[in-house]
């Protein structure tokens, strides 16, 4: 019965202007962020510009976070952190400020006054020049004074950097699995050539696009169901058929489940579609470089990355709907949505996001590096969505048996 | 093989208000018509029977089984709202077939089950017609078309007849005649001319307390003696209708022709005659103030 009932509710879909309000902005959305765009070329020697890397080196991630420790201590603003994945600022207190000065003493082997008067010096001969294209010209009279001594080892630095990281509390950018996000460097040749063999042979070149897929369409994906969870709800209510189905013998697993897949489905499978056109440029690629692409890349990487999406947004709408029958999930979406878009820390970050960004095309490396907290992300949601559709299933089974009102529940709650 | 329906002091509240009160009655096979007032407590009852409310005080059973049991329930009886509608956009064999899904139908049972209940009501020639662009007598003949997709043993259709034209509520009736032959159908209506053509026995409501159970002809029997027809001029009618309950009168010229409820012969030129079923509804309705007659 669920099958048959899952296809009755996708053939209901395909006539319904919701699915292709959706399918056009969908493909709109599409062609204007993702159509033309880069190609993944072999870098050339005697280039200056291959990217940004993390680096390895102890000593350059000792080096970066201390720089960017004086840098935030010294600017006197609140430190950025994202305790549950959304943006917090801390504000130290003058005791707290104290112990982080004697953080950075202790890095650098030196006083807070030697320290603040090397930064004043350093910051005399710091000057910043723009011509007339906009392009900036750093100069630096004095080079950057405030450096970790060479008998430091990275397991001292490690353990006053936990003290840092104390202090400011959870979530800040000096916790220890953070600390080679100060360490980045300009890619050398040798660098970007080996990222390049990554993206051939590891990413198979449809890895690489993928990604850059998942991270466009996943914006859309956070938003667009739920206009499908409320309109589906709604539609019982305003075709008055509610009360018809709710006296059949079908059971409400079956009732909601097929609705919720159905909506599932309508919204998966034309990404699905969609992923041949950045496919086909990645086999272009492929082909011109000599290697082979892996044909189901795109399907991997939707279903693990952006299915969590549709999955949690749908059964959010729909949860929230069952219980209100108004418009509430709607606005409760959007508001969702605009708060998972802003609270991304960067272009390439998963945090607890619900839309997980990663704005670049290759970069295996780093993304390697992001794959575990996206990993836990995607389950996280994927369970929150499972929760959801429970909530939706025990309100469906109470209105049909008349314990709850039909109508908004909110009114049972408050008698 | 039980088959009958047990209502056993059954309450309803909805918040304060009371819809059902202590009502205790058995529904047995065949037609049987309920009627009451507007918010005498039909749908409610009728709610009930079909799982879509819980009665808060009481015992019901249908065929023997408890209404608790709302799956076996549900896979038994067909339910026919008083406001019957559809998915605007389906087409009538396309509702069909959705709602036979839902039934627990399969695709064979349903190819060949849901052409023969279109034939039944009328609506082969209406495969395709949008539930939206139905009348609302095809809207209410889909939904006795749906209500029987399961064949169930218990039929409850609310107010099926209301706003049909004389016609089409006659081949309703006839329609509903036919399906209760071995089943029950259960019939709730605010005209009493239905119940007189179809239902053996009936049960009437009033502010959620059953005012009377039992047969036609036992309602008729209450008012026996007491119908009076006379004819009178307008000045006399005016008087008439202040002591008495007028079940009906026909003007004839200056004089009419007036039906009315009397415990004694009223007044000389009176005459007695047999009832109806309205007159006795009425007479039920009037007369008999809180009083349960359950015969
Ligand atoms: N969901 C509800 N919430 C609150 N009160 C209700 C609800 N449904 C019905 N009632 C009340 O319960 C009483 C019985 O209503 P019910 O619908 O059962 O009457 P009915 O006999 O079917 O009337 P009608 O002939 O108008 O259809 C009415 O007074 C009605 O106002
Ligand atoms: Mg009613």
């Amino acid at each position: 019965m669920l099958i048959s009932l899952i296809k009755k509710e996708c053939s209901m879909w395909m006539k319904s202007i919701v699915f292709y309000a959706y399918v056009i902005i969908l493909i709109v959305f599409y062609v204007s962020q993702l159509e033309g765009g880069e190609l993944i070329r072999k870098p050339e020697p005697g280039g200056d510009d291959y990217g940004y890397i993390y680096s390895d080196d102890e000593n350059i991630i000792m080096n970066g976070t201390l720089k960017d420790l004086v840098c935030d201590f010294e600017s006197e603003r609140d430190f950025a952190t994202y305790p549950v994945g959304f943006y917090k600022s801390v504000t130290l207190s003058e005791g707290e400020r104290e112990q982080l000065a004697s953080c950075i003493s202790r890095l650098c082997k030196m006083s807070r006054e030697e320290w603040e008067q090397a930064l004043v010096e350093y910051s005399a001969g710091y000057s910043v020049e723009y011509d007339e294209l906009g392009r900036e010209t750093v100069e630096e009279k004095v080079p950057w004074p405030i450096v970790v001594p060479s008998d430091m080892t990275y397991e001292e630095f490690e353990a006053i950097m936990e003290e840092v990281s104390d202090i400011i509390g959870p979530g800040n950018n000096y916790e220890k699995e953070n600390l080679k996000e100060h360490a980045e460097v300009k890619m050398t040749y040798e660098q970007a050539l080996l990222e390049y063999d990554n993206i051939l042979y590891k990413d198979k070149v449809s890895g690489a696009y993928a990604r850059l897929f998942c991270d466009y369409i996943g914006i859309i994906l956070g938003l667009l169901p739920v206009f499908f969870g409320t309109a589906r709800v709604l539609k019982d209510k305003r075709s008055q058929v509610k009360e018809v189905v709710y006296a059949k013998k079908a059971g409400t697993a079956a009732i909601v489940c097929s609705r919720y897949l159905g909506i599932v489905i309508m919204i998966f499978l034309p990404v699905l579609l969609l992923s041949f056109l950045p496919m086909s440029k990645a086999v272009f690629v492929a082909k011109t470089a000599g290697v082979k692409v892996d044909y189901l890349a795109f399907v991997k990487y939707a279903a693990g990355w952006l299915l969590p999406t549709v999955l949690f947004v749908t059964a959010f709408s729909y949860a929230i709907t069952e219980l209100t029958e108004g418009f509430l999930a709607i606005l409760a979406g959007m508001v969702v949505w605009f708060t998972a878009l802003f609270s991304s820390v960067t272009l390439q970050w998963a945090g607890w996001n619900l839309i997980p960004r990663f704005n670049s095309l290759g970069e295996y490396n780093l993304f390697l590096y992001l794959r575990p907290q996206l990993v836990a992300n995607r389950i996280f949601y994927t369970v929150l969505a499972l929760m959801l559709l429970g909530l939706t299933l025990t309100v469906y089974a109470l209105k049909r048996k008349g314990v709850l009102k039909n109508g908004k529940v909110s009114e049972n709650l408050g008698s | 093989m039980e088959t009958e329906i047990r209502l056993e002091g059954v309450c309803k509240y909805y918040g304060k208000k009371q819809a059902l009160k202590d009502v205790t009655m058995t529904i047995p096979s065949g037609m049987f018509g309920l009627l009451g007032r507007n918010g005498a407590g039909k749908t409610t009852l009728m709610k009930i029977l079909a799982t879509l409310h819980r009665a808060d005080v009481g015992k019901v059973s249908v065929c023997g089984v408890d209404v608790k049991n709302s799956a076996e329930i549900r896979s038994m009886t067909g339910y026919l709202p008083q406001d019957f509608s559809m998915y605007g956009n389906m087409g009538v064999y396309e509702a069909m077939d959705y709602l036979g899904t839902l039934s627990g139908l399969s695709k064979g049972e349903r190819k060949k089950r849901i052409p023969e209940l279109l034939e039944k009501v009328n609506l082969s020639h209406n495969y395709r017609t949008k539930v939206k662009a139905m009348s609302g007598g095809m809207r209410r003949r889909l939904g006795i078309a749906q209500a029987i997709l399961n064949n169930p043993k218990v039929l409850i259709v609310d107010e099926p007849t209301a706003g049909l034209d004389p016609e089409e509520r006659v081949r309703f009736r006839n329609l509903l005649c036919e399906i209760a032959e071995e089943r029950i159908v259960i019939l709730s209506t605010h005209i009493v001319g239905d119940v007189e053509a179809t239902c053996e026995n009936i049960a009437v409501l009033d502010e959620g307390s059953l005012k009377f159970a039992g047969t036609v002809e036992e309602l008729l029997n209450m008012a026996e003696g007491r119908i009076y027809t006379a004819e009178v001029s307008r000045m006399e009618l005016e008087k008439i209708k202040k002591d008495y309950i007028v079940t009906g009168m026909l003007t004839k010229g200056s004089m009419v022709d007036v039906r009315f409820v009397s415990e004694e012969k009223p007044f000389e030129g009176a005459k007695n005659c047999e009832p109806n079923v309205e007159d006795a509804y009425l007479y039920l309705m009037n007369e008999k103030g809180g009083e349960t007659v359950c015969l």
